[in-house]
């Protein structure tokens, strides 16, 4: 069964502007999916659908064969979201925002223990953990919404240009989280503008242009040889 | 460089009352609010304006309209700084701003002056709505000359100069102090709540020092105004050269106001780039241990979250509870004061137990924390809605968290009024713990339903959320009307007839609650946005 499904997405914002045109794609379980488009091309507005940040008038979408629509607690539950912006409760420590998400996630204490501990060394920033939020920098932010998105062990994790404020050393480790993860059976559904990241991170990609899917699929049956920014740059100049 | 300085100026006035967005925008429900916002500051003036109308009028009754230029000046220059104080920190020092135009090839003294400008357009209008109703009042009963109205129009220039000099120096320096202060809004939450309660109780106070003296009400307007004289020197120079005509008087004044500002103005300039940077350094502590983590259930988690951001922000904090502080105040100064017993004296019963009971009321229905407890989100809204956590869950942890903080205010307040309660009625003791029990309930959801009818999340100063937002106005505007639907048949009916209203109305504004609490619950957060 595909971890995430959408089925003939479309989003309109208010104003009318159709942000994603009958969008469709399918998530496995093991799948590492790079979802690659333009400034403004909807990748961002798929992301939003998906965690249930923002609602949607056509289409579905199932997680885990669940409908967001219908049981959107359930969905979000096996999930995890790490925006490209990470705007966390700057008057709450990393460690009491830790526990705020583990308690929301119902995760039990040794659990929960284990992982920030686990993680927060990995990402060096476990000593920090005791100091409020409004006193770190970006790529701090960034480590932090990454490992309280790992809290809970999502079956589907979500980021939006992970790469973007995280230094080399984090970024390797991101990288071999993310394959640690696709190994247990979850699946991660990542935007990016780094072609040459997709390309050896990825298994799947999809190429958006103005909301609307014109390439997806397997990395290699997609460049067949060819490097991925040709590919892009091919698909998105003959697509009108 | 002045074509800069205009540049950075549009800049920064494009973004007063949302002028911008209201021009430009294609959302409308984006304009809509921005006009709303507009159409809410616009009745702020219209009433200031006419307070300091009416305010005049009576100067002019009771024949002190020769004060009115000194009077005005001080009240006006008090406006202004106190509008003005936290901008030291908030625009003239601001410093994302700063490193926002840093790179471009501008000097700091244009961002500084652009700055003072912004700052200056705002306290001239502030000036205007108060100052000049009263003003024109003040110079039609002395038929002043033209000399009068050319010198209140160089008042309203100049005036706001000395008040942005003084609130500026301070405000820089308070800011600083508070810098290197570790518990930066523990010191400011108690600074805000002295200067209000401070106000409050010589309010309170001062009427009853002279009771006796009302019939010579302009006498004692006229001393008064030449013993603050005294002190607010400038005050003189303007009504001796508005009323008197002295050009002496108009070179002093016109000193006075400008020398300061200038002053300000070049150490300002001179310092900007060091000051931005010490105004908004971040003390640096130790890392604190990680202490054992506590399992807490969903709601729980919510709720200390919800209270931590709370008592995070002394602005939120103050702004949202102020009617709180407001009930344990009135609760102690009433029975001290001679309202009660001058109420006696007028022969309409003992009516004690109904004043103190919707005295509470008013403080209970002002505000509560829930009426912006969604807007003060913000940029953080993102992480509520990607969580599984109910919608239910998320209105009762704004709810009971509002329901903590009032909680000892309404148990302090009650006991004080039930102990100096002296009617002998035991109905004026349900009155005065039920109006209140009530209203606790009632404004706590009728807050949040608010909020939720009128989210601002969009914001980037939390004033804009606790001070500024729609939500926040509709709620004390409906909470008043409903109050005075409340109170007055209370007052106006005889006999059993306005215990059977009192009760009637009581149930059902709880019945109105309980609906209120269930559309509210079936809120989709996703729509909030």
């Amino acid at each position: 069964m595909s971890v995430l499904q959408i089925k003939n997405l479309t989003k309109t914002y208010p104003g009318g502007k159709v942000a994603v045109k009958d969008l469709s794609l399918d998530i496995e379980p093991g799948d590492i999916y790079g979802f690659i488009g333009h400034n403004g091309a909807g990748k961002t507005t798929v992301i939003k659908c998906v965690t249930g940040i923002i609602g949607f008038e056509k289409g579905e979408i199932y997680i885990d064969g669940i409908s967001i629509k219908e049981d959107s607690q359930k969905t979000k539950s096996i999930i995890a979201y790490i925006p490209d912006n990470p705007d966390l409760y700057d008057y709450l420590t990393g460690i009491q925002y830790l526990n705020f998400i583990a308690d929301v996630f119902e995760v039990d204490k040794e659990t929960r223990n284990n992982r920030i501990e686990k993680y927060g060394k990995l990402f060096e920033i476990y000593g920090d953990l005791g100091s409020l939020i409004s006193s770190y920098s970006h790529g701090m932010k960034q480590k932090l919404a990454i490992i309280s998105a790992l809290i809970h062990q999502p079956k589907l994790l979500i980021l939006d240009e992970p790469f973007v404020g995280l230094d080399p050393v984090a970024t390797i480790k991101l990288k071999e989280i993310m394959h640690e993860l696709c190994s247990m059976g979850s699946a991660i559904f990542f935007s990016t503008h780094v072609l040459d990241v997709a390309e050896k991170l990825c298994n799947k990609i999809a190429i958006i242009k103005k909301g609307e899917l014109i390439a997806s699929g397997k990395i290699e049956e997609l460049t067949e040889g060819k490097s991925l920014e040709d590919v892009f740059m091919e698909v998105v100049t003959n697509v009108k | 460089m002045l074509n800069r300085i205009w540049l950075i100026t549009k800049l920064e006035i494009c973004n007063l009352f949302g002028i911008n967005q209201l021009r430009h925008s294609n959302d409308k429900k984006e304009k809509s609010k921005t006009f709303g916002f507009f159409f809410a500051y616009l009745i702020l003036y219209i009433v200031f304006g006419f307070y300091s109308f009416m305010y005049a009028t009576i100067m002019c009754d009771v024949g002190a309209a020769s004060s009115i230029p000194s009077m005005f000046t001080l009240i006006g220059f008090v406006l202004v700084v106190f509008t003005t104080i936290l901008k030291a920190g908030n625009v003239l020092f601001n410093l994302k701003s700063y490193e926002r135009l840093a790179p471009l090839p501008v000097r700091p003294i244009e961002i500084v002056i652009s700055r003072f400008i912004n700052i200056y357009i705002t306290s001239v209008i502030s000036a205007l709505v108060f100052y000049l109703p009263a003003m024109i009042i003040g110079g039609i009963n002395l038929s002043a000359g033209i000399g009068y109205y050319g010198m209140l129009l160089l008042q309203v220039i100049l005036m706001p100069l000395l008040a942005i000099a003084v609130s500026i120096l301070f405000g820089t320096l308070l800011t600083l102090i508070v810098s290197k202060i570790p518990h930066k809004n523990v010191f400011r939450t108690i600074l805000m709540v002295v200067f209000l309660v401070g106000v409050l109780v010589l309010s309170f106070i001062m009427p009853n020092e002279t009771p006796e003296e009302i019939e010579g009400l302009g006498t004692m307007i006229i001393q008064a105004t030449d013993s603050i004289n005294k002190y607010f020197i400038v005050g003189k120079f303007v009504q001796n050269s508005m009323v008197d005509g002295s050009l002496l008087d108009l070179l002093y004044c016109i000193l006075i106001e400008v020398v300061p500002f200038a002053v300000v103005a070049f150490f300002a300039s001179w310092k900007f780039v060091p000051l931005c940077q010490n105004l908004n350094a971040t003390r640096k502590t130790k890392a604190k241990e990680i202490k054992e983590t506590n399992v807490s259930s969903t709601l729980f988690a919510l709720v200390k979250r919800d209270i931590k951001r709370l008592l995070s922000s002394s602005l939120y904090l103050v702004n949202s509870c102020f009617g709180y502080i407001l009930s344990v105040i009135f609760a102690i100064v009433i029975p001290f004061t001679n309202i009660l017993p001058n109420l006696d004296s007028m022969g309409v019963g003992d009516l004690s137990g109904r004043v103190i009971a919707f005295a509470m009321g008013f403080a209970i229905f002002l505000n509560s924390p829930t009426s912006c407890s969604i807007s003060i989100e913000g940029k953080n809204w993102w992480i509520l809605k990607s969580l599984p956590v109910k919608t239910k869950d998320v209105m009762n942890s704004k709810i009971i968290t509002n329901l903590i903080v009032v909680l000892p205010f309404f148990l302090i307040s009650t006991i004080i009024n039930c102990v100096f309660l002296k009617t002998g009625n035991w109905l004026d003791y349900v009155f005065v713990v039920l109006v209140p029990f009530v209203g606790v309930f009632f404004s706590a959801v009728f807050g949040l339903w608010m909020n939720l009818k009128y989210p601002y999340l969009n914001w980037t100063n939390e004033a804009e959320a606790c001070k500024q937002s729609k939500s926040v106005g509709f709620m004390m505007l409906f909470s008043m009307l409903i109050l005075a639907a409340y109170a007055i048949p209370c007052f106006a009916l005889k006999g059993p007839f306005n215990t059977i209203y009192l009760f009637s109305f009581s149930l059902a504004l709880i019945i109105c609650t309980i609906l209120m609490y269930k559309k509210i619950c079936n809120t989709n957060i996703q729509n909030i946005d």
